[in-house]
């Protein structure tokens, strides 16, 4: 009796392995590019993608703070949704539980465009870079790979099969700048010059910060900026600004619905302002006024 | 001793399949595997910017057309480029193609 109890132990525990190998399948991610362009633009920002303990309360947030609306992928017991705005994917959201024990947080990863992966993941390791996820393939989004820069921020590559969003001015509610905030800016810069041949301009800034742009194909993409100071244990991390017509009421927006405001609204290079939140996991991100209008000067 | 061999060989066989696929593979720096095919995006730890940002404290694109301040200075690097304007994002219409530089 004893001998067939451990046998059924037995098959049992190998066939709940089994099943749960069988019964996940990995989320078909989607294409980030719909409908296709076919254009690539080294070095631009294409994509963002939050990993979030709970999918549900991450689509009332951020549905109800800019209107996103949610397109569910299947994927066995993995949940994913692609964020739309007029039906244009901005961003994705993956679920996964987080463990009270782990000490991380959910945080939003940033896809940088080049069109090869594998010669810039190498490139990149040689630079200094710390290789997280090899590249790889995804059926219909394309080819990618994840990476710590010699700093330690992490960013995604992205080969995308179905080519980039367009360089053209980005709707409200959509991703519109991002910003490299690590030690060393100039160190960085460099690094991800060598992977995308950014041309890196000097902007003036106060004393002992450092203020870079990155630009490709003759538009900015990106800043590299020191940690400011006061904040102590920042870890090196890329934040991404979307596009709002008011700042300060969507900050006000962002605490109602659950999120925190990290940095209040404040006048920023462009003369509009922009503001740093967290939603109410904890994942980082900006907001950043733009008016379409281009008689607004620069203010300081 | 029957008994044994199989309960060893289902738990090496179980735990073969679960690291196999990816269920208990970590990767540097507090970031890891999800799982086949996918990277968990988890940040290493909460984000403070103590207080917030100095005043002066910028990280915003420019605006084309923008102050003096951002004209005539070569990019980093530039490999002898001639000096030009800090470009800006992009600003064209949807469906119009990329505008002002």
């Amino acid at each position: 009796m004893t001998h067939l109890k451990s046998k059924l132990l037995a098959v049992a525990f190998l066939g709940v392995t089994g099943c749960a190998t069988v019964q996940a399948p990995p989320v078909q991610f989607p294409a980030i590019a719909e409908p296709p362009t076919q254009e690539h633009h080294a070095g631009k920002v294409i994509f963002v993608e939050l990993v979030t303990p709970d999918l549900g309360d991450a689509k009332r947030f951020y549905g109800g703070l800019f209107g996103w609306t949610f397109r569910d992928v299947q994927g066995g017991t993995r949940r994913y949704a692609t964020a739309l705005v007029d039906g244009r994917p901005v961003a994705g959201i993956f679920e996964r539980a987080l463990p009270e024990t782990e000490r991380r947080r959910p945080a939003w990863l940033t896809y940088l465009s080049t069109r090869d992966v594998d010669g810039a993941t190498q490139l990149a390791a040689k630079e200094g870079a710390k290789v997280l996820f090899e590249p790889h393939n995804l059926p219909d989004r394309g080819r990618e790979a994840v990476l710590a820069d010699p700093q330690g921020a992490v960013f995604a590559l992205l080969t995308s099969s179905t080519g980039d969003p367009p360089d053209v001015l980005a709707a409200l509610g959509e991703w519109i700048w991002s910003s490299l905030i690590t030690f060393d800016p100039a160190v960085d810069a460099t690094f991800y010059k060598s992977l995308f041949d950014y041309e890196v301009f000097d902007l003036p800034a106060d004393r002992n910060v450092t203020h870079l742009m990155l630009a490709s194909d003759g538009y900015a993409r990106a800043s590299a900026n020191s940690t400011p100071a006061g904040a102590t244990g920042v870890h090196p991390h890329w934040l991404n600004y979307v596009r709002v017509e008011d700042a300060a009421a969507m900050a006000i927006k962002v605490v109602a619905l659950g999120g925190k405001v990290l940095v209040e609204p404040r006048v920023d290079r462009h003369g509009g302002k922009l503001a740093v939140v967290a939603d109410p996991s904890g994942a980082v991100f900006g907001l950043l006024e733009w008016t379409d209008s281009q008689t607004k000067e620069v203010t300081q | 001793m029957r008994t044994r061999l199989w309960l060893a060989f289902a738990f090496t066989a179980g735990a073969f399949t679960l690291l196999s696929t990816g269920c208990a593979v970590g990767v540097g720096g507090g970031y890891g595997y999800e799982g086949p095919g996918y990277y968990e995006a988890y940040g290493p730890g909460p984000v403070v910017y103590g207080g917030g940002w100095a005043p002066g404290y910028r990280v915003g694109p420019v605006r084309g057309g923008g102050g003096p301040e951002f004209h005539g200075g070569a990019p980093r690097g530039g490999g002898g480029s001639a000096p030009h304007p800090v470009p800006s994002i992009p600003s064209g219409p949807r469906g119009g193609g990329g505008g002002h530089r």
